[in-house]
């Protein structure tokens, strides 16, 4: 019995201090450990997509290699709710190596504007999500995630559609003007037409007019639309400013007395 | 009166021994303890909790220690070394999370898995149960030896 008792008393202790070693050098190692993020950067892809890149910078001096790095990015709305994100996935950073690389999510306006209206005319601050997920020395998954907030400019910040005017310029033609203000905060230039649409009562077209714009990042516009519409085709029961840019298209209905 | 007095002088010279080695012991552990105390102060400005919780656990092993080598020569030093290993046991599985340290500092969130660890720790305090029972049974059956021959 003795002999038993023994061996499981010299196994014990070898265990013991094999896991004791390897757990305080894991714990040094992660010592320098550093992940360093940088300052966002937004532009524009040929697609038109928003693309938001995230530098990432991380730094293992340490004694063992981190494996199955896991970067991930979620942009979410002030309701909490998931606008975009993606993730990057990083094998090995053995011992002493820097690895850096960029995030890049991508953002698609036109998909967003139509699920979250508010943002085309609100400013509003977006909630970023970083995660960062890995193993360390191999065996001790390590987690780490933080909150971030990245300001949303709307495209139509203050949209303001005046009341239409209405004036006879021929004998069978009337002009209806409606002036359009709005200030572009968005990332990107915005570029495009705004259409405006007269309807008669029976719901049918009874004239368009296209007014080109051109707004440069965080400046106002102000001007007018026009339609021309025939002196007798009636009552114009609705009208509709419809805006076509290279990002997005909106429509916002108006009434004739400008309700 | 002399037997009385040759009584007591070898019960203590007896129990000396034992106490130097309880003591001892007991020193090494509280500087281990120490060491690893100075080893871990970055952890414990992340963690707070973790400095009462190895606090807390080396006090009651280096007590269950210091009573377990007093009676060693007994039985009762492999009960207090069986519920050594029990203590640990329940402890580390209590008080430890079930192995997931979360710590929250403003608005960084970090979750270390260590659960690994606790599994191997937990397998290495069952080896020492075992042991003490392995010991408790050979204590006895040597008992029994001593008074049938």
């Amino acid at each position: 019995m003795k002999v038993p008792i023994r061996i499981i008393d010299i196994a014990t202790v070898a265990f013991w201090v094999f896991l004791i070693i390897f757990s305080a050098s894991a714990v040094y190692s992660m010592k320098d450990f550093r992940v360093n993020l940088g300052q966002e950067q937004t532009s524009t892809t040929q697609d038109h997509e928003l693309l938001f890149s995230f530098p990432v910078s991380v730094v293992n001096p340490g004694l063992y290699e981190i494996a199955d790095l896991n970067f991930s990015k979620t942009i979410l709305d002030n309701t909490g709710s998931r606008i975009a994100g993606g993730s990057i996935y990083i094998p090995v950073i053995g011992q002493g190596q820097t690895i850096n690389f960029t995030k890049s999510v991508e953002l698609n306006v036109t998909d967003l504007l139509q699920t979250h209206q508010s943002l085309l005319y609100d400013d509003t601050d977006l909630i970023t999500i970083t995660t960062l997920s890995m193993l360390v020395a191999g065996v001790i998954p390590v987690q780490a995630s933080t909150n971030s907030s990245m300001q949303w400019g709307a495209p139509l910040y203050n949209l303001t559609v005046g009341t239409p005017q209405s004036a006879m310029i021929t004998a069978t033609q009337s002009l209806v003007t409606v002036p359009l203000s709005f200030e572009n905060h968005a990332f990107f230039n915005l570029t495009g037409a705004v259409w405006l649409r007269a309807y008669g009562t029976n719901d049918e077209l009874i004239g368009q007019g296209q007014t080109d714009i051109e707004v440069v990042q965080n400046s106002p516009y102000n001007g007018n639309l026009e339609v021309q519409v025939p002196s007798g085709a009636g009552f114009i029961a609705r009208l509709e400013v419809f805006f076509v840019t290279d990002f997005f298209s909106y429509t916002q209905e108006i009434a004739p007395n400008g309700s | 009166m002399v037997a009385e007095e040759k009584r007591i002088k070898v019960r203590i010279r007896k129990n000396v021994p034992k106490i130097v080695k309880a003591a001892v012991k007991a020193t090494v552990v509280c500087v281990i303890y120490f060491i690893l105390i100075q080893f871990l102060k970055p952890v414990f400005t992340m963690i707070p909790d973790l400095q009462q919780m190895i606090q807390t656990f080396t006090i009651v092993y280096v007590v269950l220690m210091i009573i377990g080598d007093l009676a060693s020569g007994t039985l009762f030093q492999h009960v207090f070394n069986a519920s050594k290993a029990l203590f640990a046991i329940v402890y580390l599985i209590f008080f430890l999370n079930a192995g997931i340290f979360e710590y929250t500092s403003g608005d960084v969130n970090l979750i270390v898995d260590v659960r690994l660890f606790l599994v191997i720790a937990m397998l290495l305090w069952l080896l020492g149960l075992a042991k003490s029972v392995l010991q408790a049974i050979n204590y006895v059956s040597e008992r029994v030896e001593v008074v049938l021959v």
